[in-house]
């Protein structure tokens, strides 16, 4: 039997239909999600990166609770600051982030060690990494590797030192140097990066080591996706130099601080306590001059307005890099026509109350150049960031840290936030009824989810009862 | 047909207590059950094969060395696994089916309630056949079962009982729970048969619209007997579980690095041994059935509270449905209510165990079990209940789509109000609440239209085909019979060339899968061209 035309249209209108609806009810989740868990208001004014957070438009903002997690689960220093508040705003021309975090514990004085290697006579905490192997892990020095040295409780000895946990063996590279404390765990002295990966793989990496003298600087960072669509994973690697490094009989697959997105980059902006605060008292890096030393760090990085700042990092599938500046943390991400853009991204830094208070401050507009490696950023475009914080003091460096579990949406809005808070300034007689970001951002996406599912599943299955019963 | 009535002669196959089955019925949801028994089978063989070899007190090393070692051990352990989950699926969609019918009334009660009492059983074994592996997944799912016993004091005594020295590494206790429970399945199994041949299989609610749904004496003995018809129908039904049995788990490992949301679905293979430092690394997570309780438990920190949701209140439910609705009534209009539970129980099953799976071992404050529950059950309550109402016809595919479009907006609106309260969210929410009202009273007329339709008696049905185009059709079933033989014979003739063990190994299960496969199919169309008029 052949179908009329009409009918075949009717079929054709009954699919699209359906189609669209389906469409249309996974559109509704986003619709519930439309405004941005991280609304940038527009505001009048400047930063003021000196006193952060005292510019009087910030008392008009809400903060925004975010909850942080440990980027490794298994190590137990990492994930140590347990939320981050924020607040973010926009004055036409630059964008303006404020973060808030408890740190009871300040670092004070610990280089970043990457700008600690630029300076000859660089001293005191943070220098290098000390690793606190996995309690349990043991060692033994093989005798029979003759051209191996190891150093065990600062003595010489020849021989190449084997870890063991649990029966899984780890040999160490030739010079390796360890501490043994008199509880029996293991201290690794600033070995080459790639064995954190190993260590790490193997289960005995619990942790970078920290005491009252020996601790890492304070970092703060904020991730922006560059890749398209939506991102889901905010992680990176941990792993060698670069992927595929060879490194003393092992074959590393990724380098550290490739993003784990795949198919996707990011750009960072990195604030650190040692070396981009511009504390002359507690920054080391900023007390010894080490920014105006052309001769150290190889390009003229000028501040215009003595401010801190934040390093442009840019990391993508394949390795970590640094945005237009000599490589100082990272290799530079195009190695020609650099102009040392270190005071790109501006920041401002104080510690108050057991509270560090940073401010980033960045135009929105990117100089061409730049545009592959860090966003222009404009109204009407929705970016996924992911913030993460490190406390030094308390053994968190590197890739051990706390961070968001997962990409949040920011935009540039053109509301007046809400005034819940009783501020004295008279309250905004505007009708808008934009709801507390704060409350979207407390319903976690895998609830929305699991609802979407059960509405789905309850409507399949009425239609299908009626369908089957109908007969 | 000599060979054929010979075996009926020598075996009495006429004088079997098996229902006669009318021609209806040979569709493959009224054979559900056989699927069950047909996977209960298939599990019961492989793992009597798997007895052979395993040592309970090596739980772990014994598997290793039955994946590496034995000669398809891998094979047979995937498809054990996959057997088991293949059982419970089509349990659950057996007693849904069944539960729509109303097959659980008179006079079959008693088979019914045999049945749920099997699938607590079957989820028991699975629990335990999943913790012989003595992986970290294993050794993490019996921790929480007994951290679950325990903290019911009364019930401590029961942890040796139960699994005696398990965690010392001697699984010897639950491997012989594991087996008696399988014995009593089957036992079960027997009666529950043996009860469904006596009432016979569910008939049609156009034959019969009332409990009790059971057809006379005299209706029985104009059906089909028993052999030659069912028995072919059944062998492929049998043929094609076990393929599916056999392909999927044996294809599924060679997937590597599966995202972990997907583990607990889709790897057949163990997890490290809880004592290994890759054990760190490791998600846990319970045996997929289990998800779902796994989920409640993040609900509460009171054991009795998890257990009253999660275990003891729908089971309840299921043992006394057929007391509760007692009314003679199979046609789901007039058991709305029952309807409307049966809908919510599928969707809460499956919600609760994608959340388990999505969010194992977070906790979850009340307002978002609302926000994740209240949905379905509004739509559910509002759809069953509305859906009869008005009398006029205004029959069309646009309104089951109307409908479904605005279920969605109303649900959605419904999630926007919850996560953003406002006036806006508020007024669009009572905007498409209306819209849902008023598309779910223009279905009505469909469903009142057909029930009055069903109620005259209809002319016979009209189902058979143009003598010719049928003649075409069985042509084609024959020639697809003899490539399916043909396929099955090349893939049975290379099938010996794959290693016994090793990483190809598995391709015997696949091979061997497919081939009960394309025999299962070919069996079914010959079923096609012999029987179909």
């Amino acid at each position: 039997m052949s179908l009329k035309l009409s009918s075949k249209a009717t079929i054709a209108i009954v699919v699209a239909l359906m189609l669209f609806s389906v469409v249309m009810a996974f559109e509704n989740v986003s619709l519930a999600q439309t405004s941005p868990q991280i609304p940038v208001y527009k505001v009048v004014g400047s930063a003021d990166l000196s006193n952060p957070g005292t510019a009087s438009y910030w008392n008009n903002i809400p903060w925004i609770n975010i909850s942080l997690t440990a980027n490794i689960p298994n190590a137990p220093t990492s994930g140590l600051t347990h939320y981050l508040l924020v607040k973010a705003v926009w004055n036409g021309s630059w964008l303006f982030i404020l973060e808030e975090w408890p740190s009871p514990n300040p670092a004070y004085n610990a280089w970043s060690a990457a700008a600690g290697a630029l300076y000859p006579s660089a001293s005191g905490p943070g220098l290098f990494r000390i690793i606190e192997l996995t309690p349990g892990t043991t060692y033994t020095v093989e005798n029979n590797y003759t051209n191996y040295v190891s150093i065990v409780n600062g003595k010489q000895v020849t021989g190449r030192i084997v870890f063991n946990y649990s029966g899984i063996t780890l040999p160490a590279p030739n010079g390796t140097q360890i501490y043994v404390m008199p509880n029996g765990t293991i201290l690794l002295y600033h070995s080459l990066r790639p064995m954190e990966e190993l260590l790490y793989s193997d289960g005995m990496f619990y942790g970078y080591y920290a005491n009252s003298t020996w601790y890492y600087p304070d970092r703060a960072a904020i991730m922006w996706y560059l890749g398209s669509g939506t991102p889901t994973k905010d992680g990176m690697y941990i792993g060698g130099k670069y992927p595929g490094q060879q490194f003393d009989g092992f074959t590393l697959k990724d380098a550290g601080g490739s993003l784990v997105q795949q198919g996707g980059s990011a750009n960072i902006w990195m604030w650190v306590s040692g070396a981009t605060w511009n504390n002359a008292t507690y920054d080391p890096a900023f007390k010894a001059n080490l920014w105006e030393n052309e001769s150290l760090t190889g390009l003229p990085y000028v501040d215009p307005g003595d401010h801190g700042f934040a390093v442009p990092l840019y990391t993508n599938n394949t390795n970590m890099y640094e945005v237009d500046t000599s490589g100082i943390w990272y290799a530079p991400v195009a190695s020609s026509g650099l102009n040392g853009s270190l005071f790109f991204i501006w920041t401002g830094a104080k510690y108050v109350d057991g509270n560090w208070i940073i401010e980033f401050a960045r135009p929105l507009a990117v100089p061409p150049a730049y545009e592959p490696y860090m966003p222009n950023i404009t109204v009407g475009k929705t970016y996924y960031v992911a913030f993460a914080v490190w406390q030094g003091p308390l053994g968190e460096t590197l890739f051990d840290k706390s961070i968001t579990p997962s990409f949040l949406t920011l935009q540039l809005v053109t509301t007046p936030p809400t005034t819940t808070t009783s501020t004295t300034s008279t309250s905004t007689t505007s009708t808008s009824t934009t709801s507390a970001p704060s409350v979207s951002s407390s319903i976690p996406s895998t609830t929305l989810d699991v609802t979407l599912v059960g509405v789905v599943i309850a409507i399949v299955a009425l239609i299908a009862l009626y369908v089957v019963y109908r007969r | 047909m000599g060979v054929s009535e010979w075996f009926k002669e020598r075996l009495g196959l006429d004088d079997l207590p098996f229902f006669r089955t009318p021609d209806y019925m040979y569709k493959v949801e009224y054979w559900l059950g056989a699927l069950v028994a047909g996977s209960f089978i298939y599990t019961v063989i492989s793992g009597l094969i798997l007895l052979l070899y395993y040592n309970p007190e090596a739980g772990y090393s014994s598997t290793e060395t039955l994946i590496q070692e034995v000669p398809y051990g891998s094979v047979v352990l995937y498809s054990h696994l996959y057997g088991a989950y293949a059982m419970i699926i089509l349990a659950y969609v057996h007693m849904f089916r069944n539960y729509f019918d109303g097959a659980y009334k008179k006079p079959r009660e008693l088979l019914w309630i045999l049945g749920v009492l099997m699938l607590v059983l079957t989820l028991g074994t699975a629990f335990l056949g999943y913790s012989l592996i003595g992986d970290a997944l294993a050794t993490s799912a019996v921790d929480v079962g007994e951290g679950i016993i325990t903290s019911i004091p009364s019930l401590s005594f029961l942890i040796p009982i139960l699994f005696g020295n398990y965690d010392a590494g001697d699984y010897g206790r639950v491997l012989a729970w594991h087996i008696i429970l399988v014995a009593l399945i089957g036992v079960l199994f027997m009666l529950h048969f043996f009860m469904a041949e006596h009432y016979g299989m569910m008939p049609s609610k156009k034959e019969k619209n009332k409990a009790p749904a059971v057809y006379t004496k005299e209706e029985w003995q104009k059906f089909n007997p028993w052999w030659p018809r069912n028995f072919v129908y059944m062998t492929s039904l049998v043929f094609m579980t076990w393929g599916f049995i056999l392909l999927i788990p044996n294809a599924l490992a060679y997937l590597n690095g599966l995202p972990q949301e997907l583990n607990p679905f889709l790897n057949p293979k163990p997890a490290p041994p809880p004592n290994s430092p890759a054990a760190a690394h490791i998600t846990t997570y319970p045996p997929w059935f289990f998800l779902f309780l796994y989920k409640i438990a993040d609900f509460t920190s009171d054991v009795v509270v998890f257990l009253l949701i999660g275990v003891i209140i729908p089971l309840i439910y299921l043992l006394l449905v057929p007391f509760i609705d007692r009314s003679p009534y199979l046609d789901l209009k007039k058991r709305r209510l029952f309807t409307a539970f049966g809908i919510l129980m599928i969707t809460y099953l499956i919600q609760t165990t994608i959340w388990g799976d999505l969010t194992p071992g977070v906790e979850i404050p009340v307002y978002q079990q609302v926000i994740v529950y209240l949905p379905p059950a509004v739509i559910t309550l509002a759809g069953v209940f509305l859906i009869p109402t008005s009398r006029k016809a205004v029959a069309s595919p646009y309104g089951t789509l109307g409908f479904l479009v605005a279920s969605l907006l109303f649900s959605g609106s419904l999630v926007t109000l919850v996560v953003s309260p406002s006036a806006l969210t508020a007024t669009v929410f009572a905007l498409f609440a209306v819209l849902f009202l008023l598309a779910a009273r223009s279905l009505t007329p469909v469903a009142i239209k057909v029930e009055k339709q069903s109620q005259q008696p209809e002319p016979q049905p009209v189902v058979s085909e143009s003598p010719r185009n049928l003649e075409v059709k069985k042509r084609l079933a024959e020639v697809l019979i003899s490539l399916l033989f043909i396929m099955s014979v090349v893939l049975a003739a290379q099938l010996w060339t794959i290693p016994a063990t090793g990483y190809a190994s598995n391709m015997f299960g696949v091979d061997l899968g497919l081939i009960f496969v394309m025999l299962g199919e070919a069996i079914s169309l010959y079923h096609y061209v012999v029987y179909r008029k």
